[in-house]
């Protein structure tokens, strides 16, 4: 017959107790059981450590946590939302969405990678255009193409500066302008190289009123070319004088008012050609922001 | 069992066994081959792909480009991996413009990597690409192009095959122009079309130059000097324009030439700027140190006369005029005008030893102008303790001292500024923000500097040193210079070498353009500065003038 259960136990729990571990005396001092409450005057609580108490504070955070997640499964709209046909339809949405933004995101890399290409292609492009473009600016291929056309390099010397006299040269500019002639307009008219038309390009002349001169070519080239221009593009503008082509700028007046000073005379011989012609080598090359007109006087431009 | 089970549970043990053959796999791709795969993977469909930076463009006052970088690749080959390298050959020679043979030669080194080409431009290295030769590969890089191939090479300087400056501003302003280069990975799908470009590093451009020069009056220039060395046949030479307002360099040229395209053809010396690195005794174009302290100190005026012999002692040195002539009176300006050794002597005994060196320095010579050209020297010019006895007898007419010919441009344009002297420039601006102009200070006063430009025109009138040399309606203002050089075997001064230069302005009242030229060791014809470099002087203002539109004066 065995022992009753408990007995047994007890008996087994004695003899374990028996063989591990030693008598203790009995007469052995107990540890002071903690007390709750405020603690006793003159005795300071131990603080925590810092680290201890950041994780004693995390471990609360992550415990509410808990319970706020747990209380919003519990709510009712939950449940309802969750089970709702609805759904079915928002991850089929949500799918297809995904799907196709993938799709755009690899047509979208697709593209950039042809733009790259195209890119690349545009930039060896445009360098080549530069140095061609530079290429083509050069002053000696200039010369030799202008003097294929008849045009030569203005001698030395040939240049005259004249001085400005801003009281009477507007006037006497003004007296001086003359009806267009019907020759000139037609020309005029027909697109034949006018300085206003190709103001970078034109060997232009202008005679200034009344203004003996002594110049000898006028060649006037780009921007540079301030005061042959004004001849050749102003001279329409200032009351319809004559087209400035040909043998007619040679008679146009100038509206020396444009540059505050009178333009330079030149020959006949030395006037437009009838079709637009390339720049003189010098002028080929004139800065577009060349110096400004001395005040003393006009530049006719300098034609190298 | 029934028979619906059991055909149940043997569709069960088929797919069961399907799902364990594709776990197997799954472990044979994934575990087994895993790494291999990966990398073949990532070697077809992943490349990052180095996005090399465009070097800034250089170009001149108007806008002309003088240094352009285009796209090319360099062209490699993995001889390994040519299977026949005879036709490879006879397919790429004429496309990489080389012989068959020696492309060849390179196809048949016993290496893994060999280049056929180095910035081969892109289009052609694209018709190589496409012949699809194992073994055959491309590397974009960047071309640098000087279209206008030797005009202001020493200047613009040249860039290596890893487009980094070597030389001229290419080398100075190496850090602006280059940029940095950025890199992007690229995933490929398996037609090779990029599915996912990423930027991992972004690429900067470089900045672009705007220089001073222009491309009308350099080339100008270097055709004038071009024709001083055909009839002269010097060692080498120099020419500055400048416009003396501002200190901006409108044209510098040296000779011999170099094409800026093809810098290895020339010989290394050939790339070296004279105009900046040429260290020579002025000879009589540094006498108006002397005349300009003199006259700014009321020592003397323009008229004061000099009681002139043919020679003067000097402590142990006796130092001759040029040529023979009984003892005469010269005023300050014939002095200037006919370059006498002795008169300028005199002045400069008026001056004493501590002012005339005071000047020197005032003048800025002994130290570089700071213009933005790499390898500047600073001259040399003597402090007061080491001058000797006999100094202040050689250093008044340019000799003992050395300068550049950019150091004498510089003091030349503070004359023709009024007085005041500024540094030297040739950046207009950098990425198109212009460059701030730099500040000048006042070495003498507004009179003296009038003064000694009305000296100086003395010496293109009759009687003067370079009288041959006008430019009709325009009054011309400069001095002459004919220095021997110091031959290094004797230590004296040579009887056949000799540096020929002349600096003038014009128009000499509001001076607008300035010209140095100088030319060294001129061989034949001539050997002085009025017959040699005053007429390039003449040749390169009278176009610079009329191209500038300055009005005669």
């Amino acid at each position: 017959m065995s022992p009753p259960a408990a007995a047994a136990a007890v008996e087994h729990g004695e003899r374990r107790a028996r063989s591990r571990t030693p008598a203790r005396p009995l007469t052995a001092p107990r540890r002071p059981r903690r007390v709750s409450g405020p603690a006793r005057r003159g005795q300071t609580a131990r603080p925590l450590l810092p680290g201890r108490q950041h994780a004693a504070a995390e471990a609360a955070s992550a415990q509410g946590l808990l319970r706020a997640l747990r209380s919003i499964s519990d709510r009712p709209l939950l449940d309802r939302l969750i089970r709702g046909r609805a759904w079915i339809a928002i991850v089929a949405f949500a799918l297809i969405g995904i799907v196709t933004l993938q799709l755009a995101l690899l047509e979208l890399n697709a593209g950039i990678g042809r733009a790259l290409e195209h890119q690349q292609l545009l930039q060896r492009e445009n360098a080549a255009l530069s140095i061609e473009d530079s290429e083509l600016a050069a002053g000696e291929r200039v010369e030799s193409q202008a003097s294929r056309l008849g045009m030569e390099l203005v001698p030395q010397g040939a240049l005259r500066f004249l001085p400005a006299h801003p009281g009477s040269d507007i006037a006497r500019a003004a007296a001086a302008l003359n009806a267009p002639a019907a020759s000139a307009e037609a020309s005029g008219a027909n697109g034949s190289a006018t300085t206003a038309a190709t103001p970078g390009n034109t060997t232009a002349s202008a005679g200034a009123s009344g203004e003996a001169s002594s110049a000898g070519a006028a060649s006037s080239t780009g921007a540079a070319s301030s005061a042959v221009e004004a001849a050749g593009a102003a001279t329409p503008a200032a009351g319809g004088g004559a087209q400035s082509t040909g043998e007619a700028a040679a008679t146009a007046p100038a509206r020396s008012e444009a540059h505050g000073a009178e333009a330079a005379q030149a020959p006949a011989a030395t006037t437009t050609p009838a079709s637009p012609a390339p720049a003189t080598p010098a002028g080929a090359g004139a800065p577009a922001g060349a110096e400004a007109a001395p005040a003393g006087g006009t530049r006719a431009g300098p034609t190298g | 069992m029934p028979l619906v089970q059991r055909r149940i549970g043997l569709i069960f043990g088929f797919f069961f066994l399907l799902l364990v053959l594709a776990a197997g796999r799954v472990v044979y791709l994934g575990v087994l081959r895993g790494a291999s795969l990966r990398k073949a993977a990532e070697s077809e469909q992943l490349s990052d792909e180095t996005v090399t930076a465009q070097r800034g463009t250089i170009t001149d006052r108007n806008g002309v480009d003088l240094a352009v970088s285009e796209p090319a690749q360099d062209i490699s080959a993995d001889p390994y991996l040519l299977t026949d390298p005879l036709s490879a050959a006879a397919r790429l020679a004429p496309l990489l413009g080389q012989t068959q043979a020696s492309v060849l030669t390179s196809l048949s080194e016993r290496r893994g990597f060999v280049y056929l080409a180095r910035a081969l431009p892109a289009r052609q290295a694209e018709a190589v690409l496409a012949l699809k030769i194992a073994g055959i590969n491309g590397a974009p890089v960047m071309r640098r192009v000087y279209p206008r191939g030797s005009l202001a090479a020493q200047v613009l300087g040249m860039v290596g095959t890893e487009d980094n400056g070597l030389a001229g501003l290419e080398y100075a302003d190496d850090a602006i122009l280059r940029g940095h280069s950025g890199q992007r990975r690229v995933v490929s799908d398996a037609l090779g079309q990029p599915v996912s470009i990423t930027e991992t590093h972004q690429v900067r451009p470089g900045s672009s130059l705007t220089l001073t020069l222009d491309t009308n009056i350099q080339q100008r220039t270097e055709d004038v000097l071009g024709a001083v060395a055909r009839v002269f046949d010097p060692k080498d030479a120099t020419a500055i324009v400048m416009d003396p307002r501002s200190g901006a360099i409108l044209g510098l040229a040296n000779w011999p030439q170099v094409d800026a395209n093809q810098p290895g053809v020339s010989p290394a010396a050939a790339m070296e700027d004279r105009a900046v690195g040429f260290n020579y005794e002025p000879g009589s174009t540094f006498k108006v140190v002397a005349v300009s302290d003199a006259l700014n100190r009321g020592l003397i005026t323009p008229e004061t006369p000099f009681n002139i012999p043919d020679q003067i002692q000097v402590a142990d040195r006796t130092i001759h005029d040029d040529t023979e002539h009984p003892e005469e009176t010269l005023t300050t300006a014939q002095i200037l005008a006919r370059s006498s050794n002795v008169g300028a002597i005199k002045i400069g005994a008026l001056d004493g030893a501590p002012s005339f060196n005071e000047w020197v320095h005032r003048f800025g010579f002994g130290t570089p102008t700071g213009v933005e050209l790499p390898g500047e020297e600073g001259g040399v010019a003597l402090p007061l303790e080491s001058y000797s006895g006999s100094s202040m007898g050689n250093l008044p007419i340019g000799q003992g001292e050395l300068v550049t010919p950019m150091q004498m441009a510089t003091a030349y344009a503070a004359i023709a500024n009024g007085g005041i002297l500024r540094r030297p420039h040739i950046i207009s601006a950098i990425g198109g923000r212009p460059h701030p102009l730099p500040a000048g200070r006042r070495i003498m006063s507004s009179t003296t500097a009038a003064e000694v430009r009305h000296m100086l025109e003395g010496v293109l009138a009759p009687g003067g040193t370079a009288s041959e040399v006008s430019i009709p309606g325009y009054q011309l203002a400069g001095k002459t210079g004919t220095a021997s050089k110091v031959d290094p075997t004797t230590g004296e001064y040579s009887q056949s070498a000799y540096v020929a230069s002349f600096i003038g302005f014009a128009p000499a009242a509001d001076p607008k353009l300035l010209c140095a030229v100088v030319v060294d060791e001129p061989q034949s014809g001539s050997i002085y500065g009025g017959t040699v470099a005053a007429p390039a002087f003449g040749q390169i203002m009278s176009f610079a003038l009329s191209y500038m539109g300055i009005a005669p004066g």
